[in-house]
């Protein structure tokens, strides 16, 4: 709207009994139980779809179409 | 542009009392459920082009009018915008349900929407069947009953954070009537 196409676009990290890796995204206060293992981001981000993956949608309905019409 | 709690304390603070009894209980059941509300927003957002390009091609099958040479879907360029603003619509149906407030998706999304889409000349039937679509798909995937797809996430009642999210859409489906 108004020409600002940003969006919340929200990341769940879920790491609860990884070992693979020291959790580095949160940085605060730790609690001490599972939530120590989960961090949730949100970010305002510009969307933009690419007319490739557009006509690759055209393509499915197209497809959908003619299979429809057989 | 208020959450779940500042909605709380906002409508307290306007009555001059204390935070407590039902919405105190409901702030509990927000917190205490919170992993599957993440759930939820998580099969939102983890699948959101899927969902996207599932409801526009729902909408253009079913009128496929739409990309016939005069249609609003016609050239890559347009599909390409309708697919973004129904990208857009789904993110901010995924804020409020991690939030447990629309007033962001009211206030930065909804607001002047439709009278956006009328002067593009863009058809409200046809928008407001793709938000229709997503709300379906949404909801299949928040209880898990999605035919096609089971995703790997903990079995419980998900059908009040279904419901919440369905009202979201109706707020859309409303705001564009």
């Amino acid at each position: 709207k108004n020409g600002d196409l940003r969006t919340p676009v929200i990341t769940i990290f879920d790491a609860r009994g990884c070992k693979d890796h020291a959790n580095k995204e949160y940085t605060g206060p730790k609690a001490g139980g599972a939530d120590d293992e989960m961090c949730v981001k949100v970010a305002m981000q510009k969307i933009a779809v690419a007319e490739d993956a557009a006509a690759l949608v055209l393509k499915e309905c197209l497809s959908e179409l003619k299979a429809r019409k057989k | 542009m208020l959450d779940a709690f500042s909605r709380v304390v906002t409508g307290a603070d306007s009555k001059a009392a204390y935070v407590g009894g039902a919405d105190l209980q409901a702030l509990k059941k927000f917190v205490s459920e919170g992993n599957k509300r993440l759930d939820a927003v998580n099969a939102i957002v983890s699948n959101a082009s899927c969902i996207v390009s599932d409801a526009v091609s729902g909408m253009i099958c079913e009128n496929p009018s739409l990309i016939s040479p005069s249609g609003e879907c016609y050239t890559n360029r347009r599909m390409a915008a309708c697919l973004r603003d129904a990208e857009i619509i789904l993110r901010y149906v995924s804020y409020s349900l991690l939030s447990g407030d629309s007033s962001v998706l009211e206030d930065r999304c909804l607001s002047g929407l439709k009278e956006t889409y009328a002067s593009l000349g863009v058809p409200a039937a046809g928008n407001a069947r793709a938000v229709g679509i997503m709300k379906a798909t949404v909801v299949a995937f928040i209880n898990n009953t999605s035919n096609q797809k089971k995703l790997l996430t903990p079995s419980g009642d998900c059908s009040a954070l279904a419901s919440e999210a369905a009202g979201y859409f109706d707020k859309v489906t409303s705001a564009l009537a």
